[in-house]
């Protein structure tokens, strides 16, 4: 009946039973023996009898008082065989850890409560019970598998910390599913507790390539004793931030950038004055805050700030107002240069008012006002043909050609693997170029780094200079120009013809002449982009270079073109942070937010196998740093931010989650100690709570004996 | 044993005299009173005159009055015969701290000194010792070498086996075959019924008896403290207890025995005195020899 004893060393105090015994019989021979000639007196006495029954009564109780002590030290526990369970049952437990968990529950959090429900639920089974143990945080994750080590798995559970991730049941449950499938041949019991919050974002939401939760629920349903243990919290309001960007993407030093960060009310507040405050931060130093009335809906905060000098930066914004802590940070992370540097490269020389690229020059960096903020983000640099053996591509954000008659190999052997590497290149093509060259070294027919094959050089017809139209006007180059056949200044009086028909199938016509010829081509060319100018960069070929629409048109398109360089660092909890690796290097160790360190191995991908490494256990949120030599990384920091749809803690209750989720399960309140809820037949009852109440009813019923002995006596 | 003779206890009583309050047989003229009517000053009562009395006795005055014969009756004094019944049972040889002697040294103290006096007023003394049986008899006789010998055995007397009381009063009732006075001294441990059955044999026989009942303090009191195994001392056997637990019930009963014994005797008549151990003989002995003289007058 009784299938072990937790502590059976203590059976040895059993023992103790004798010593009442060992006792009375030290005292019965301790006893003086006396004469008494009136002994008749004392025999036959009615009482006699009464009084030895009460004596052995007393004896019998004291050796009981030890007994059920030792029995309780012990630690008995009552098998479920006797109650018509079974040994042969396979427990799979998953505790949700995802960030929502972090809500308070009670005194506690969700999550702290989850852990401690786990820990008595396997403390509840009996030895050799086979577990297994997952956790659901940016992704399902097989914490023990099939173990029966139960101190090792509660031990592990105590030390599990709740995640910032965000996946969902539709990703975990198929999973699931596949752990409670019987094996062939297996006569197992399977039961499955899911411990959770029932956030309704992960157990609703569909995520691509998922499975329908429900549906797969139902399913586990049929093929296991599902208990669903609710461990959320009764107030789903949470403030949560979901959104902090800068106005502008590109931040130099020197210009004023407005940081915006939304924040959104999930649920509804207590109070209608319900009230947010965000405080702004800077590489940890506070630089403003701001308080906003916010029950419901969503608001938003702005703050100015100007970087002094050029450096990485790390944008914090905190919030305080509701009781779910873990979400009230976002973070960004910011690359700030002086300048976002262009490389002009042309084969003539001369004071640089006299250049052909003065004109684009002066649209990559127009002149700035003093007292003003800069204006552009961007710092032209000309260079001659001769001086390109000096110059490292890679530290301009774009390079731009102007038409050339020869082109040097050394500029082929730069230019390319720059553009191929994620470069962008902006190509002018005026009437001095040498077709043959280009064809033979930028085209090659369709393997070079333009998009057509170039075929002649013409002029206006009848002399009337072409105008440039915008034939892409949803390209975001175009987003500050209208969109119409013209610009109302200046003209072009000799373009460049391109084979068309010819033309790299991914090679898109972004403006045409009005005589129809391709004016603007982009490209990709392996990581890179290349825009192609069919015209000149300056007058008298090309007026348009004078006008005030062409800074705007080069500002826009080197916009485009750079991007967002900060995104690869800026990642959200779950998504995979890769970066390129500059220098070989065997292996390099990453430190998590936790300060837990991984290590990590570049691996070559894609058909050119470059190396790359790749991290995808993103599921802290803050600071991982990649602890490698200079020169190895471009990026060796990012930050990741929390999933939006974590910070709704809306949830399902019991009754809606029965009527979404049919199927046989047994839902669990949070106040219900994991024993009751499990019921009988499934536990394994440990007796000495039992054992030690006895222990005191024996107690209290010798004292009032021998008391009440004694006083008849008297 | 020490000597039973003391002098002291001897000397308190020495100024009373012990008087049977029964009517004695004696054949020597004594303090006693004789159930026999003879020659004696004091007259008794009349009857008529038949003829054959002696006419010495004829009371002339009566006739002279009432002109009939009446003759004179006439209380005959005698001598004592006074038996000391002894118990020399083991129990007697119980004494405990608070007590002078033991029960045994005391009664034969006692009844050595009653005996003393008996011999002084010439009545005759004889003794008996027993336990479940006769142990030893002295025939009465009124001599100084008749009390040297009933002193020498008292002396010498050894514990004996268990009381038998009832049944030993009877032999000894069936041993004194002249009316006299018995002075019986015992713990009296026995069943009450056996020693009523035993008392009225002595009755029967028309002695008067007195019974000297000796107690120890300690059996009186039944003061015992802590877990003790207590041992019969004529073969009862043992018994293990906390002598709080029983002490209600040892006096109740010791009580109920005692009231058993002095309805026996006040059934048969007969004095009975309760003495301890601890009680000096010579402030006991008058009182016993007083509370005799004040129930008889």
């Amino acid at each position: 009946m009784l299938s072990f004893f937790s502590n059976a060393m203590m059976l040895w105090a059993l023992l103790a039973v004798a010593l009442p015994i060992i006792i009375e019989i030290i005292f019965r021979l301790r006893r003086r023996q006396v004469d008494l000639p009136t002994i008749r007196y004392l025999l036959r006495n009615p009482e006699e009898k009464k009084m030895k029954r009460q004596d052995r009564l007393l004896l019998i109780l004291r050796c009981l008082i030890p007994f059920v002590l030792a029995a309780a030290m012990a630690r008995p526990l009552l098998s479920p065989d006797w109650r018509g369970g079974t040994q042969n049952r396979h427990v799979t437990i998953l505790i949700d850890t995802t960030v929502s968990m972090g809500q308070q529950a009670g005194v506690s959090t969700a999550f702290a409560l989850a852990k401690k429900k786990a820990v008595r639920l396997i403390r509840a089974l009996p030895e050799k019970t086979q577990v297994t143990l997952a956790s659901l945080g940016h992704r399902m994750r097989i914490e023990k598998e099939r173990t029966d080590d139960l101190y090792a798995l509660r031990e592990h559970v105590e030390a599990m910390k709740i995640s910032h991730g965000a996946a969902t049941m539709s990703e975990a449950l198929p999973e699931l599913k596949e752990l409670v499938t019987p094996k062939a041949d297996e006569e197992v019991n399977h039961e499955l507790y899911i411990l959770s919050d029932f956030q309704k974002a992960t157990w609703l939401k569909k995520s691509a390539g998922g499975a329908d939760p429900v549906k797969v629920l139902q399913e586990i349903g049929e093929l296991a004793e599902v208990f669903v243990v609710d461990v959320g919290g009764s107030r789903p309001f949470n403030y949560f931030i979901t959104a902090l960007e800068p106005e502008d993407p590109l931040l130099v030093t020197g210009k004023t950038v407005r940081f915006d960060a939304q924040i959104e009310a999930k649920g509804v507040a207590e109070g209608a004055d319900a009230k947010v405050r965000a405080t702004f931060l800077v590489n940890g130093e506070k630089k403003g805050s701001q308080e906003r009335n916010l029950a419901t809906g969503s608001t938003s905060v702005s703050f100015t700030y100007r970087f002094g000098s050029p450096g990485e930066y790390l944008i914090e914004v905190a919030i305080e107002g509701d009781n779910h802590r873990l979400d009230n940070r976002r973070y960004y992370l910011a690359s700030v240069p002086d300048q976002y540097d262009v490389l002009i490269v042309e084969e003539g020389g001369g004071a640089p008012s006299e250049r052909d690229s003065w004109f684009l020059a002066s649209a990559v960096t127009p002149r700035t006002r003093p007292g003003l903020d800069r204006f552009s983000v961007f710092g032209a640099r000309s260079a001659q043909t001769s001086e390109i053996l000096r110059e490292d591509f890679d530290r301009y954000a774009a390079v731009c050609l102007l038409g050339m008659d020869r082109i040097p190999d050394d500029l082929i052997k730069k230019l390319e693997p720059y553009i191929r590497d994620g470069g962008r290149a902006i190509l002018f093509f005026n009437k001095d170029v040498n077709r043959w060259e280009y064809n033979e070294k930028l085209y090659r027919k369709g393997a070079g780094v333009i998009p057509a094959r170039l075929v002649n050089a013409a002029s206006a017809e009848d002399g009337k200079p072409l105008s440039f139209s915008i034939t892409a006007d949803t390209h975001p180059i175009f987003r500050e120009l209208q969109a119409g056949p013209s610009f109302k200044t200046g003209g072009i009086n000799t373009f460049m013809a391109l084979d068309e028909k010819g033309r790299l199938p991914d090679a898109q016509i972004l403006a045409s002449f009005s005589n129809g010829k391709p004016a603007l081509m982009e490209t990709r060319i392996g990581k890179g982009q290349v825009f192609v100018f069919c015209m000149a960069a300056h007058p008298p070929e090309n007026f348009m270079a004078t006008s005030p629409e062409f800074p705007v048109l080069i500002q826009e398109l080197l916009r485009y073109s750079v991007g967002r360089p900060d995104a690869v660092v800026n990642l959200e909890s779950g998504e995979v942070f890769k970066q390129d690796v500059l220098v070989s290097a065997q292996h390099m160790i990453l430190r998590k937010p936790d300060n837990t360190k991984v290590r990590m191995t570049p691996a070559k991908v894609g058909a050119e196998k470059l190396l790359q490494v790749r991290f995808e256990q993103t599921d802290r949120m803050g600071m991982y740093e990649i602890d490698a030599q200079k020169g190895v990384l471009k990026r060796p920091r990012f930050v990741v931010n929390l999933r939006a749809q974590e910070g709704d803690l809306a949830r399902l209750d019991e009754d809606a989650f029965a009527s979404t989720f049919t199927g046989r399960k047994t839902w669990v309140q949070p106040s219900t100690p994991m024993e009751e809820a499990v019921g009988e037949k499934y536990s394994v009852v440990e007796l000495s709570g039992s054992l030690l109440w006895c222990l005191a009813a024996l107690l209290a019923a010798e004292s009032f004996l021998a008391w009440k002995f004694g006083k008849r006596r008297k | 044993m020490a000597g039973v003779f003391d002098p002291k206890a001897i000397a308190s009583i020495d100024h009373l005299d012990i008087k049977a309050q029964r009517l004695m047989e004696g054949f020597m003229l004594g303090n006693h009173r004789s159930p026999f009517r003879g020659v004696s000053t004091d007259f008794a009562e009349h009857r008529h005159y038949v003829p054959g009395d002696d006419t010495r006795h004829l009371d002339w005055k009566v006739y002279a009055r009432a002109d009939r014969f009446f003759v004179k009756k006439y209380e005959q004094d005698t001598n004592l015969k006074a038996w000391m019944l002894l118990d020399c049972s083991n129990s007697m040889f119980f004494k405990s701290e608070g007590a002078l002697m033991s029960k045994y040294e005391y009664a034969a103290t006692l009844l050595a000194s009653i005996s003393y006096k008996f011999y002084k007023q010439q009545d005759a003394i004889g003794l008996m010792l027993f336990d479940k049986d006769v142990v030893s008899m002295v025939p009465p006789k009124a001599s100084f070498s008749q009390f040297k010998l009933m002193t020498d055995t008292m002396e010498k007397a050894k514990p004996g086996k268990d009381t038998a009381l009832g049944e030993v009063i009877k032999k000894l009732g069936m041993q004194i075959k002249q009316r006299g006075m018995v002075i019986l001294a015992s713990d009296f441990l026995d069943d009450i019924d056996a020693l009523s059955e035993g008392l009225s044999m002595l009755n029967f026989e028309g002695n008067e008896v007195v019974l000297l009942h000796i107690e120890d303090p300690l059996e009186r009191s039944f003061d015992f403290n802590g877990q003790t195994v207590f041992r019969g001392l004529e073969g009862e056997g043992k018994l293990n207890c906390n002598p709080g637990d029983v002490k209600a019930h040892y006096l109740a009963q010791r009580e109920e025995h005692i009231a058993g014994l002095y309805h026996a005797c006040r059934m048969q008549g007969f004095f009975i005195e309760q003495l301890e151990t601890s009680e000096s003989l010579e402030s006991t002995l008058p009182g016993i020899l007083n509370t005799r003289s004040e129930v008889r007058t």
